[in-house]
């Protein structure tokens, strides 16, 4: 190789370089939540949300259209929240154990409210990690996290009952 | 005492204090029972009955304060956050 096709090289080398570097930067500053049931690889919240899904993992993903998620509770102040499911239970016993409601923190999940979540909202999606006694509270339904739950265009239903059964923890 | 109990009550401890600071009219009966499950966490952790995490339990406590602080910036949230962290990570 002589010293003309050596640097004719080096410079072809050069612009692929530069072109992957540009272009990669063009996609990341480009980058947008995915919609629908696209999938993130990992739970793109600050790091104390996120760690409240099991593996501090979550989608995020930008509703396309309205869509229905519940939230349980057992008193009027927690029935407004950032955290919902797509769980529907008909037993309060179920909602305890599968959404780890530990009992200190008095949700006895005796209601369930309907939230209608506008389309374009933005939701992050993962399994609810267990609570010690985790024989007691075992976790794995499905939980939701908004960073907004007083967006006006949220509709909040009135409460139903489900089934109340005592609900004990050695 | 153990120097991972002792660290992990002195995080327990911040997030007392700092739930303590806190003038948040709405919510105060979640606040005032978020102190009463932090300070009852702190004698089950000195008492040694803290169940393990494993790294994959959560003591539910970020999540609470998530559900309801006004913003999410809140140093109360960080410093829960901590609590939770610390759990994970050591216990």
């Amino acid at each position: 190789m002589n010293i003309k096709s050596l640097f004719r090289s080096l410079g072809l080398t050069l612009l692929i370089s530069v072109f992957f570097a540009v272009a990669s930067e063009f996609f990341l500053f480009n980058a947008s939540p995915a919609f629908a049931q696209d999938v993130a690889s990992s739970c793109p919240l600050p790091v104390d949300i996120a760690n409240t899904f099991l593996n501090s993992e979550c989608q995020e993903i930008q509703l396309s259209e309205a869509q229905d998620f519940y939230r349980y509770y057992s008193t009027d102040n927690m029935k407004y929240g950032r955290y919902l499911t797509t769980d529907q239970y008909t037993k309060n016993v179920d909602v305890i154990r599968n959404l780890a409601l530990n009992q200190a923190w008095g949700n006895q999940a005796t209601q369930i409210e309907t939230v209608t979540l506008p389309a374009g909202t933005i939701i992050y999606k993962g399994i609810v990690a267990p609570q010690p006694p985790t024989e007691c509270y075992p976790g794995m339904g499905h939980q939701v996290f908004i960073k907004d739950s007083k967006n006006p265009n949220i509709k909040w239903s009135a409460g139903q009952n489900i089934g109340v059964e005592s609900f004990s923890c050695p | 005492m153990d120097a991972k109990i002792t660290e992990f009550t002195q995080l327990i401890d911040q997030a007392i204090d700092s739930a303590e600071q806190i003038d948040q009219e709405e919510q105060s009966d979640r606040l005032d029972n978020l102190i009463a499950v932090l300070k009852n966490l702190k004698q089950t952790v000195i008492a040694g009955q803290l169940q393990p995490s494993h790294g994959t339990s959560t003591l539910g406590l970020a999540r609470e304060v998530a559900d309801w602080i006004e913003s999410l910036d809140s140093p109360l949230l960080s410093a829960v956050g901590a609590v939770e962290d610390y759990y994970q990570k050591h216990f």
